[in-house]
């Protein structure tokens, strides 16, 4: 199924049940998956490599989504197909793999990437600043990035208002900058 | 944190080259202001992270599908390679229990089958709803958690007005939104949302927003598919 922009956009951020059809539709699209692996396997990769950057590409597509402001500016599947480039880029580099210089210009598609990803370091630090919360704080935390509203919230954990679940979030976020701040 | 709209903007570069310089100047001089927005990064990084684990599972959900179906015209050679069996047998859930869906369903079913009978015995010239077109956020939108954002308690003030079918007074707030906010994205989805109530009690109002949004491609609504549906249904 093929997807305007705004319609993609807008189908990811209406509910989990769409954000979850949205994802299977893009995994699923042949003329994508073709594209990511045909462009890995070119520049020395195999086909599993290319299924790799296009999860990437589509779980970066998802988490910008949930940002209120991003807009997608070109179709979807360039977009994610840039994203993929550039993941396999960097994999390459973390394999101490050569990467050529016409394949780094071939990154240059006017689309800024670097910005919307995050140095794997960087990553791993907040992940590890996740664990340390407790279930109940991931799971709020977890349920609100995914653009749950806070009545679903309460539904979900039982809790008996939309009120306590703002408040438990509240608490779980200050919980998590402490974490982040190291303290 | 009081400035998640100006971080945001800032991030999606949605402000001007002013504003811009503005705040890389603030950025430099206000050590606290940096380390707000440096905290505002990790935080929304760190809620990045637990989307990509939740969206994880459900490409890894999709995987397993596509490895059960042998039918499957197109399955790759990597998705049976051992080295890529996976770990989980388990049926992978996302968030929401399936119970909820399942209920959701069954809601969605009995409301979609109410409106049904409802505007095939309730009116004679064909219109469009009304909470099909209204696009405002209704809360809870990931990441604002500054409960005193202006555009977002409005949005939702607007929301139950609409619901009380109380257009006016809707209206009143929603050309309020659309002269007051700096934000481009905001202003867009105001007016739009304005033309729609617009369209249930004044429609030569309707029409002048419809027609400004489609003649102006810099609108964020320019190209909305619903745009040009309201105008012919109101027309």
């Amino acid at each position: 199924m093929k997807f305007s922009s705004k319609d993609i956009v807008e189908l990811v951020r209406k509910d989990i049940a769409s954000r979850d059809n949205a994802i299977e539709a893009l995994y699923k699209d042949e003329a994508l998956r073709n594209t990511v692996i045909a462009y890995v396997r070119r520049y020395g990769g195999e086909e599993s490599d290319g299924i790799d950057a296009l999860t990437f590409g589509i779980m970066t597509f998802i988490k910008q989504c949930y940002r209120p402001l991003f807009e997608l500016k070109k179709d979807v599947n360039a977009y994610v197909f840039s994203i993929a480039k550039y993941e396999w880029l960097r994999t390459k580099k973390s394999r101490k793999l050569t990467v050529p210089d016409d394949e780094r210009h071939d990154l240059s598609d006017g689309y800024c990437i670097e910005k919307e990803l995050i140095e794997r370091e960087q990553h791993q630090f907040l992940t590890n600043a996740l664990k340390q919360l407790d279930n109940k704080c991931r799971a709020v935390l977890t349920m609100w990035a995914n653009n749950l509203r806070m009545r679903e919230i309460a539904l979900n954990m039982a809790y008996k208002s939309e009120g306590m679940a703002r408040k438990k979030k509240h608490e779980c976020i200050g919980k998590l900058r402490l974490l982040i701040k190291g303290k | 944190m009081n400035n998640y709209n100006l971080f945001e903007s800032y991030i999606f570069n949605k402000i001007t080259e002013q504003q811009r310089r503005e705040f890389d100047q603030r950025l430099s001089a206000d050590s606290d202001f940096r380390e707000d927005f440096e905290e505002h990064k990790q935080v929304q990084e760190a809620l990045n992270v637990l989307v990509e684990q939740d969206v994880s599972k459900v490409i890894s959900s999709i995987k397993n599908n596509t490895n059960d179906n042998s039918d499957k015209p197109h399955a790759s050679p990597r998705d049976a390679s051992p080295r890529n069996a996976s770990p989980r047998n388990e049926n992978i859930k996302s968030i929401i229990p399936k119970k909820w869906l399942l209920i959701a369903a069954s809601l969605l079913f009995i409301i979609a089958t109410t409106f049904i009978i409802y505007s095939k015995s309730s009116t004679t010239k064909p219109s469009m709803a009304v909470a099909d077109l209204v696009t405002l956020p209704t809360g809870g939108l990931r990441g604002s958690d500054n409960p005193n954002d202006i555009y977002l308690s409005k949005s939702i003030e607007v929301h139950a007005l609409i619901k009380n079918k109380e257009w006016p007074q809707a209206a009143f707030i929603l050309e309020q939104i659309v002269e007051t906010t700096q934000n481009k994205i905001n202003k867009d989805e105001a007016e739009w949302n304005l033309a729609v109530i617009y369209a249930q009690y004044d429609k030569a109002k309707a029409l002048t927003i419809i027609d400004k949004i489609l003649d102006d491609p810099q609108h964020g609504y320019s190209d909305y598919k619903k745009v040009k549906p309201l105008r012919e249904s109101i027309k």
